[in-house]
């Protein structure tokens, strides 16, 4: 790349195998595949930010050197329309035959699970198809919404939550490369906030260093609050104080304006509720609830309608006192 | 209803068809052709608006010139193999009471909607059906055009035309005659006009008019829909006053509006009239159940589930909404106005997001949930870093005005 990049999770995101922090067991098994160049199908399972995409891509560099580009093809479950549209892209792309050495070409499909279970079957079956020329790496956040079939026809590697001491690792190098000054409350803070997702921490750093040179904690704070918007909470209030159609409104505008997924409005409110002032056993009860309107979105049910459906639920509950 | 007045007056003979003279002659002699084996144009193709009699003629031609009649709706593949295999059998084969010629009449109703539902090979298939054909073919379709005009070539085309008013009253006082029920000669008038040759239309609004009575006056007529939204209002003002299921059920199947436009404009007005909080959960469960059934059906094309989501929407939500209710005026769907307004924005944020999540090896949607809103920040406050960010990603002026603003 001529142009410096600019952002940073770009940036500093590792280029080689060796160079990924953390999920050293994963590391060492995959570049044992790389060094005898036979690789199966591949199952990354773990939380965002920890390391599925760049292990993908440091793989694929890897085995093909500067042809990588052409021997790999990125999808992305949740942004293709449907499994037909993966089908024709991975047709399309598998009919030409890989560039260098190794027999075959690769796929990576980010977000897997965001596929239906009958369009995971329609995936299987297009593995199948393509077997000979193609592997499949597939991103996701829980193996369990992957079925067993496609499970079974890939080596599975759970990548976990990066530890405070290598987000803290990275945070350092960055500092030193973009000249900042990071206090070691800082440092404190962006491990406490990005929760072991270090695409979050480095996020939450270039945002801070934007305002300032000088990174301390109250403007790691300030700058979370930005990032992670609190008007999931104020819905919530709004619902939990009776105030239904305030907080449908609030609702359709994080849905629609701000065009976040209904499967992530749903994982902040989960996030959220044993933060609010609930009875605990409240707490416990609501989670249930969301799960099943969480259930009911993976089925294809529409998200506006559950999630609103959801909020008349928190209505019922009595705040406590 | 315990008989819709459309089936019970349907005239089971093409002669006793109104208004369709020169149509039913056509269908009259395509279908005498058939009697000599396979006429070179084997298919029929009655188009026309809703309500003509287009449905009613294909069914008496079957009963006359005694065909099996085999109906099916064409607009997804899998029927369309299916077809295929009905149709090429043999002639003599397979059915049980073979009549003159023991042939099956095949009518493929919806023929403008396989384009679109099912994929482009629809109507090859069914191009393919009609050479292969041992028996005779019904295509009914309310727009000819919609039809690709080398299988329109192959049909022989018949067009039902919209029934004039005189002809709509005649119907309507034979039917007010053999029930019984004395009309104003004026309200069967507006009733034959507001439904713009529709004879189905016109019988059915006779019948929700005289409901229970055995007069109809033009004042039974002052709630009379005026156009589509009047009639949404008024369902939804007795979806808040009706208290058995089966009514509630009665008054959806009377709306005319497709499941999910219906829900939606339930979904949109019944909950802020509900003032408890456990009646509202109530009303939402059976919203959200319904929903659920629609996308199954969706899904599955399985839309024999709509029935369920049907009585969810109306049944339980009129079952559910309590005694308590505040009064605000009706209005459509905010959501769709909604994403009409924002629709600007929303394509910049996108194609942002979109140029995003390419750079950065991840999903849009992870680019507008986790670094849009920081990249927001570093363009509201680092000029030169966003400058650098706008020329490597090929941002528009627009585009980093959105990122902007965002901070």
């Amino acid at each position: 790349m001529v142009e410096a990049e600019e952002i940073w999770v770009e940036k500093y995101r590792p280029q080689k195998l060796s160079e990924i922090v953390g999920q050293q067991e994963i590391v060492s098994r995959l570049q044992a595949f790389v060094t005898k160049k036979t690789l199966p199908h591949l199952l990354f399972a773990g939380p965002a930010g920890t390391g599925k995409t760049t292990a993908a891509l440091c793989i694929v560099r890897e085995l093909f050197d500067e042809g990588w580009r052409q021997n790999l093809l990125e999808l992305n479950a949740s942004d293709e329309r449907g499994i037909d549209t993966i089908r024709t892209k991975v047709k399309d792309y598998a009919r030409t035959k890989p560039i260098r050495d190794v027999p075959y070409k690769i796929i990576l499909l980010d977000e897997s699970d965001a596929l239906t279970s009958d369009a995971q079957h329609a995936l299987r079956r297009t593995m199948e198809m393509f077997a000979h020329s193609t592997r499949f790496i597939l991103d996701c956040n829980f193996s369990s919404r992957i079925i067993e079939p496609i499970q079974s026809r890939c080596a599975i590697f759970r990548f976990r939550r990066l530890s405070a001491k290598e987000i803290e690792h990275m945070l350092k190098r960055i500092a030193h490369g973009e000249k900042l000054t990071l206090t070691p409350d800082a440092i404190k803070a962006i491990i406490y906030v990005s929760d072991g997702d270090m695409r979050r921490a480095i996020n939450v750093l270039q945002t801070a260093a934007a305002l300032e040179k000088k990174v301390d904690e109250k403007s790691i704070y300030d700058v979370n609050a930005i990032a992670k918007p609190e008007e999931v909470r104020r819905m919530l209030e709004l619902a939990v104080a009776g105030k239904f159609d305030d907080a449908r409104n609030k609702l359709h505008e994080l849905l629609i304006d701000k065009g976040l997924a209904g499967e992530d409005v749903l994982e902040q409110v989960h996030r959220e509720i044993f933060n609010l002032k609930l009875p605990e056993r409240t707490k416990v009860e609501l989670v249930d609830k969301l799960g099943e309107f969480s259930f009911r979105l993976v089925q294809g049910a529409n998200e506006r309608i559950q999630l609103e459906a959801m909020l008349a639920h928190f209505g019922l509950i009595k705040p406590k006192s | 209803m315990s008989e819709l007045w459309v089936e019970k007056y349907q005239p089971r003979k093409l002669r006793e068809i109104v208004g369709q003279s020169k149509a039913i002659q056509d269908i009259t002699s395509w279908a005498e052709g058939w009697k000599k084996g396979k006429p070179t144009k084997p298919a029929i193709l009655l188009y026309g608006a809703a309500g003509t009699g287009k449905s009613v003629a294909a069914a008496a031609l079957a009963h006359e010139f005694g065909w099996d009649l085999i109906e099916m709706n064409a607009s997804d593949k899998r029927t369309l193999s299916e077809i295929k295999r009905v149709a090429g059998a043999a002639a003599s084969a397979g059915t049980l009471f073979a009549g003159a010629g023991g042939r099956r009449l095949i009518v493929l109703d919806e023929a403008d909607t396989i384009h679109g539902t099912a994929d482009r090979g629809g109507y090859r298939a069914l191009k393919e059906l009609l050479e292969e054909t041992r028996n005779p073919l019904v295509l009914i379709a309310n727009d000819q055009y919609a039809i690709p005009w080398d299988l329109r070539m192959v049909c022989v085309l018949v067009n039902f035309r919209r029934l004039t008013v005189d002809i709509a009253i005649k119907e309507l006082q034979r039917i007010c005659r053999a029930e019984g029920i004395t009309a104003e000669p004026l309200a069967l008038k507006v009733i034959a006009e507001t439904a713009k040759g529709d004879l189905r239309s016109a019988i059915n609004d006779l019948q929700t008019f005289t409901l229970g009575k055995k007069r109809l006056t033009v004042k039974d007529l002052v709630l009379y829909r005026r156009d589509r939204e009047v009639n949404v209002f008024d369902f939804l003002k007795q979806l808040l006053s009706v208290s058995s299921a089966k009514d509630a059920r009665t008054l959806l199947w009377a709306l005319d509006l497709p499941p999910n436009d219906a829900l939606a404009w339930i979904d949109e007005n019944i909950p802020r009239m509900v003032t408890d909080p456990t009646d509202l959960a109530n009303v939402y469960d059976a919203i959200s159940r319904a929903d659920i059934f629609l996308g199954r059906a969706r899904r599955g094309q399985a839309y024999g589930l709509w029935g369920y989501a049907s009585d969810l929407m109306s049944a339980g939500v009129a079952t559910s909404r309590g005694e308590h209710l505040k009064w605000s005026k009706f209005r459509p769907p905010s959501h769709i106005r909604r994403f009409a307004r924002t629709r600007a924005n929303r394509a910049v944020r996108d194609a942002v997001a979109r140029k995003v999540a390419k750079r950065c090896h991840t999903s849009a949607r992870v680019a507008r949930k986790d670094i849009l809103p920081c990249l927001g920040v570093v363009f509201k406050h680092d000029k030169k870093t966003a400058a650098a960010i706008t020329s490597q990603l090929e941002f528009t002026d627009a585009e980093s005005s959105f990122l902007k603003a965002m901070g």
